[in-house]
């Protein structure tokens, strides 16, 4: 055996015992609860860095075509009730303020409220979706969906995109065409966010059961932080959407 | 976890160059991600972002497409050039040149990465302004790959070099990426990819830099560590042999392409005229040789499984927290968790010294 | 352990600050006010999106990495539409955008 450079003994991390190395919420690759919580913390802000790259593409779409397309977005978002859409940012506000009191009553070890606030965040959610439905029923009946049922009531139709028609003219009717593209942003990017919101709800349901059982306290909370996270982001995002949805058209007579 | 003592600046290059690459990844994978969706959408339930007949822009599809698909390049590049420096120190028994220079230059190619998507829309219809930023922007992110080209080469300078199997990927990787770095460099400029672009000369370009410069590496690496990681070694001659042929059947592949390019054989097009035969042939020649080297490995990796002669710890006699544990590592890599005190690459050290040239190292199958 | 913890009543103060601010953004919504109306809706959402990132995130308790991480994920969106904007924006009328 040829002699090393490295010293092989294992080395006693300092502030290990904080939390207790048989701290049972203590995963065995980390030294202490604290470090634990920090790159908990680290990776779920990591995957929020994805998640503003994805949105951000809408976000970006949006602002190539709302320059290009201004009267049309404005008339398009003149259609849609922003009264609507300020309830749910309320809603939604509401859900982060419940979330963040979750997060508040594991840190003062009250064990019944974490579930009470996580059970409050979920109904809100649920009434953000509930509204939400609502709404793209009603685009639904206004033939305001994009697709060949597409019809906006200042024009004609827009062509269809399949290649039955390849050979007519294209680009009839450009004002509906680009109503149209403010339909399809709309939908893709308030759908997007609902299924985040789903999957939002779905997370805070399996919170509960652990909730009650008294795992989440003032010495371990992570998965209510991250969680917490999560739902924050998906707050912040719908702050975004609604001026820029729904409050485009808000002066136009 | 990183074991104690390990910090930054005593990681191995390979590690700072994964890390860049994860930062481009996150970044970047996101945005291909929902351009595909959208695509997706647009094709599936008709909703029309991107199609002009609906007054979509197929110029934005191109900007969020290739917002990631550039930076990509660089996912794939980047890990290459970290096993370069782990390939050059290893051979060249010495200490990577600028250590701190060639880490921060992964960095800087990370970053800057992501702010040259454009050069691959110079012809589709950007303004005037937006392709010439791009321009600029493709020339400043050479240097980087510059600075880490020079240091490598700084390295090899004095230093005791010995010719085996990775080294010789190594070896081609510097002079073959160089080829590629600067013939992208040369299609950055706006002028002249007006004529080059869509031709066999970018075709020559990205196999240069990925053939030439990531499986290079890659196969560098993959001889590197294979008595690591499999606990066997493999044949000297026919190792040697194969990287040889390699070396020799990209350069015929893909060296005349560049002259098709030139001449403006398109890309893309499954017949050409017959001035550009004799050229086309040499190509098709060059991948034959290139498909032996390739094959070879396969078969002697394969052969070395079963009856390679064992490896020792550290067959290379190589400076690395790799090479103090056995081939292959046992479960959790170390029977105790290290403490790392030295420096990276410290090849100079006495012990080192000691142990290279009393243990002449047992690489190769005694054929 | 020594972990920070927001008292409620902060929580409920940036809760009342994003109501207001939501008025807010709906009353300045309904004044024509030009190329203003965007820049005072984005405004008033940024300035939304902070208080949730420094409060409710707990980014206010957060370490230096954590910060710069969300930061940098928010430049890094910077980056995707300033330069792609960039073409848009300085283009002349020889590649107009289409549908126009």
């Amino acid at each position: 055996m040829s002699t090393r450079s490295t010293e092989q003994a294992a080395v006693a991390i300092p502030g290990g015992d904080v939390g207790g190395h048989h701290h049972p919420s203590l995963q065995h690759h980390f030294d202490s609860l604290a470090q634990q919580k920090e790159a908990s913390t680290f990776g779920m802000w990591l995957f929020l860095v994805t998640e503003i790259m994805f949105f951000g593409g809408l976000f970006t779409c949006y602002v190539v075509y709302r320059r290009a397309y201004s009267e049309a977005f404005v008339a398009a978002s003149h259609s849609l009730d922003w009264k609507l859409g300020a309830f749910n940012t309320a809603v939604l506000i509401l859900s982060s303020l419940t979330m963040a009191l979750a997060i508040w009553a594991a840190q003062v070890n009250r064990r019944k409220q974490v579930v009470f606030y996580l059970i409050a965040t979920m109904f809100l959610g649920t009434v953000f979706l509930g509204v939400k439905a609502v709404e793209y029923a009603d685009k639904f009946e206004h033939h305001h969906v994009p697709g060949p049922s597409f019809e906006w009531h200042e024009g004609g139709h827009a062509e269809p995109l399949d290649g039955a028609q390849s050979d007519a003219p294209p680009l009839e009717d450009k004002f509906a065409q680009h109503v149209q593209i403010f339909f399809s942003l709309y939908f893709i990017m308030t759908g997007l966010h609902a299924v985040h919101m789903i999957c939002g709800i779905g997370v805070l349901a399996a919170l509960l059961l652990p909730a009650w059982r008294g795992r989440y306290n003032s010495e371990y909370h992570n998965p209510l932080e991250c969680t917490g996270l999560y739902w924050h982001f998906v707050d912040i995002v719908w702050i975004f959407l609604f001026p820029l949805l729904y409050l485009l058209g808000a002066h136009a007579t | 976890m990183r074991a104690p003592g390990l910090t930054w600046f005593r990681l191995p290059l390979f590690i700072w160059s994964m890390y860049a690459t994860s930062l481009v990844i996150v970044l970047g994978t996101p945005v291909i991600a929902i351009t595909l969706l959208l695509v997706a959408a647009e094709r599936l339930l008709h909703l029309g972002i991107f199609d002009p007949r609906l007054g979509g822009d197929p110029i934005l599809f191109q900007h969020l497409f290739w917002f990631y698909s550039h930076p990509a390049v660089y996912i794939m590049i980047l890990p290459a050039m970290g096993v370069i420096s782990e390939l050059v120190a290893a051979f060249a028994r010495k200490r990577i040149f600028g250590y701190r220079f060639v880490a921060f230059a992964s960095i800087a190619i990370a970053v800057l990465g992501f702010l040259v998507w454009g050069h691959h829309m110079f012809v589709t219809g950007q303004s005037m302004y937006a392709v010439t930023i791009f321009s600029i922007m493709s020339m400043l992110v050479g240097v980087p790959s510059a600075v880490k080209v020079f240091n490598w080469t700084a390295t090899l300078y004095e230093a005791s070099i010995s010719y085996e199997t990775p080294m010789l990927y190594a070896l081609g990787f510097i002079g073959l990426f160089t080829l590629g770095g600067l013939t992208g460099t040369m299609i950055a400029t706006l002028g002249v990819d007006v004529h080059l672009h869509d031709t066999y000369f970018i075709v020559a370009h990205f196999h240069y830099v990925m053939v030439g410069g990531t499986i290079m590496a890659y196969m560098g690496g993959l001889h590197y560590w294979w008595p690591k990681i499999s606990g066997r070694l493999y044949p000297g001659f026919l190792s040697r042999l194969s990287a040889l042929l390699v070396f020799v059947g990209f350069n015929l592949t893909f060296f005349p392409q560049f002259v098709l390019g030139y001449l403006g054989m398109p890309r893309r097009y499954w017949s050409y005229p017959p001035e550009f035969q004799v050229l086309n042939v040499l190509s098709t020649a060059g991948a034959s040789i290139l498909g032996v080297g390739y094959l070879l490995p396969l078969f002697y990796f394969t052969w070395s499984i079963r009856y390679g002669k064992r490896a020792s710890e550290n067959p290379w006699g190589a400076v690395g927290l790799e090479w103090d544990t056995t081939s292959p590592p046992p479960t959790e890599n170390f029977p105790v968790i290290p403490v790392v005190t030295r420096e990276p690459y410290d090849y100079t050290s006495e012990e080192v010294h000691r142990r290279s040239t009393q243990e002449a190292p047992v690489v190769y199958q005694v054929d | 352990m020594s972990e920070h913890t927001t008292s409620r009543t902060i929580y409920f103060v940036i809760f009342g600050a994003l109501m207001v601010l939501t008025v807010l953004t709906v009353m300045a919504a309904r004044l024509d006010l030009g190329w203003a109306n965007d820049v005072v809706a984005m405004a008033i959402a940024v300035t939304k999106a902070l208080l949730v990132l420094w409060f409710f995130m707990h980014l206010r308790y957060s370490t230096r990495l954590t910060i710069l991480t969300a930061l940098a994920g928010f430049f890094w969106l910077a980056i995707l539409i300033v330069l792609t904007l960039n073409d848009y924006v300085t283009r002349e009328s020889l590649f107009p955008f289409p549908g126009k």
